[in-house]
């Protein structure tokens, strides 16, 4: 399931293709990966940055991935406990808690849903039943006249 | 009270990596962020630059390549309803430092003979200090970005060197200029209301942690994270330190050696800074009762005048005293603490302080390599 999500990211995210650029999406999208990076155990944000960039988030940066944990924190979607790294400072080590899993599931319904109908009308291929160019029809213009 | 030490933290870094996390750091300072928002940003930023260091990964890929950007969505979530909810806590601070000069202003430095509620103080270095620092503050803001993040032309260390030699041109010029200036203000009403303010803050910020924190007992654990955060710095500030040991040790047996004698073994100067420490702990109840002395000493005289005189100058002589006496038992007691965790980290691992600091300077390399030189060339 989780191959899934991943190879759809890819292919809906793509290496610094249009989609990276739309923020908006891109925000939504961010939150429920991260969590799931998070959901396969328990982590710092170095080791969320390399997975990511792993999968094609390479243009993510910790000004943003920071301030999103922080948020996640605040939802409680996350629990934190600091421990010293291996290399001396202090390292937050996330793990995702019970709200935190049942939003990840929500996320990936609401994911799955949302591709699922973008690739049906993105990448299916004649509409079923529609008029095509140069078919005959009944004249009726979108105004109610006639043709 | 900012507990991180930086200059450690960049000690540790090197080129790029440095670069980043000193303008980060100085954008922190410039945009008035607090110190606890801050020291937390900047310990998960020393801890990610620090990781990519190691393993070689270009800094660009960490933060981009715009800095400017970079610093605006880190620090991001520190936004004006945060900096909202500090001004009751900065108010605190300014009202308890007015409340504490204005008592002792009163009660050591004015005529006693007028009463307290005739008194008047001159509030206009209060002012001056509000403007000046506002100034500071918002000649940072307008110029932190063409400067150093933009622009990048000037060094961090030389841009803070700019900023104090402008604070502390503002200051002489004041006192130049200003200094004859008065704006007087009946001192009763000032300490009544920065007193007031004060107590009430207290009250409001004690409901605030029982509900917050249920107990005390919780909130003095969620302060010891603070102080695990402190010990981040520590563990940082520990190499540091264990180097500048070695170096002592390296000087002392270098002594030796010139005197003919043995030279010390790691284990023995080991045992000798532990003797040291055994020392300043013991050193602090000698200056407890040499405060208490002073405290006495001068008080004692002060009760010819009557014992309401006696008893006033005994106060503040507390307060007084009490405030360096204080200031001086934190440094000492972080001091001693920070060197037993180092040992304490030593005896669990079981080698010596040597052992350790060729242990921990795995990114030092260079430097280790010198100590190393100079301790064999001793031995």
């Amino acid at each position: 399931m989780e191959e899934e999500l991943s190879v759809t990211i890819v292919r809906y995210v793509g290496k610094g293709g249009m989609f990276m650029q739309d923020t908006q999406l891109m925000k939504g999208i961010l939150e429920g990966c991260v969590l799931g990076v998070i959901a396969k155990g328990e982590t710092y944000g170095y080791e969320i940055l390399s997975e990511l960039a792993d999968n094609g988030f390479e243009d993510l940066l910790e000004g943003t991935l920071y301030p999103l944990l922080t948020r996640l924190e605040k939802n409680g979607y996350i629990s934190c406990r600091k421990a010293k790294s291996p290399l001396g400072p202090i390292r937050k080590y996330y793990t995702i808690t019970i709200a935190g899993k049942r939003y990840l599931n929500e996320f990936k319904e609401n994911y799955r849903k949302v591709t699922g109908s973008a690739d049906r009308v993105l990448f299916s291929g004649s509409r079923t039943g529609n008029v095509k160019e140069g078919d005959e029809h009944d004249g009726l213009q979108c105004n109610g006249g006639t043709a | 009270m900012n507990m991180m030490d930086y200059s450690a933290m960049e000690e540790r870094l090197s080129g790029e990596y440095k670069d980043v996390f000193e303008r980060a750091e100085l954008y922190g300072t410039v945009k008035n962020v607090a110190e606890d928002v801050k020291d937390d940003l900047m310990m998960n930023l020393f801890d990610v630059l620090l990781t990519a260091q190691e393993e070689g990964r270009k800094v660009s890929s960490v933060v981009g390549r715009d800095i400017e950007r970079f610093c605006e969505d880190y620090y991001a979530d520190y936004n004006i309803g945060e900096r909202i909810k500090r001004i009751p806590e900065s108010l605190y601070r300014i009202t308890r430092f007015i409340f504490i000069l204005e008592i002792i202003d009163l009660f050591l430095i004015e005529d006693r003979n007028v009463p307290i509620f005739e008194a008047r103080s001159n509030i206009f270095p209060y002012l001056c200090g509000l403007v000046i620092g506002w100034l500071m503050v918002t000649f940072g803001q307008i110029t932190i970005k063409p400067l150093i993040l933009r622009k990048s032309f000037v060094k961090v260390k030389v841009y803070y060197v700019i900023n104090i030699l402008i604070y502390v041109a503002l200051i002489v010029l004041c006192a130049i200029f200003l200094g004859n200036n008065e704006v007087m203000m009946p001192v009763f009403p000032l300490i009544l209301g920065t007193g007031i303010y004060i107590i009430l803050y207290l009250i409001c910020r004690s409901i605030w942690r029982y509900r917050t924190y249920g107990t005390i007992r919780k909130y003095k654990e969620e302060k010891s994270e603070f102080e695990f955060s402190i010990e981040g710095s520590f563990h940082i500030s520990n190499l540091e330190f264990a180097k500048a040991l070695l170096k002592r040790y390296d000087r002392k047996n270098r002594r030796m050696k010139q005197r003919g004698r043995t030279s010390v073994s790691p284990d023995e100067f080991t045992e000798h800074i532990r003797g040291e420490i055994e020392k300043e702990k013991k050193m602090r109840k000698w200056v407890a009762l040499l405060y208490l002395g002073i405290v006495i000493g001068i008080a004692i005289p002060n009760f010819n005048n009557g014992i309401s005189e006696g008893l006033l100058s005994v106060l503040i002589l507390i307060l007084t005293e009490g405030i360096v006496y204080i200031i001086w038992l934190a440094i000492c007691n972080l001091s001693i603490k920070s060197r037993e965790k180092l040992f304490e980290e030593i005896d669990a691992m079981g080698i010596n302080i040597i052992e350790y600091v060729e242990m921990m300077s795995d990114s030092s390399k260079n430097e280790t390599k010198k100590i190393s030189v100079i301790h064999s060339n001793n031995q």
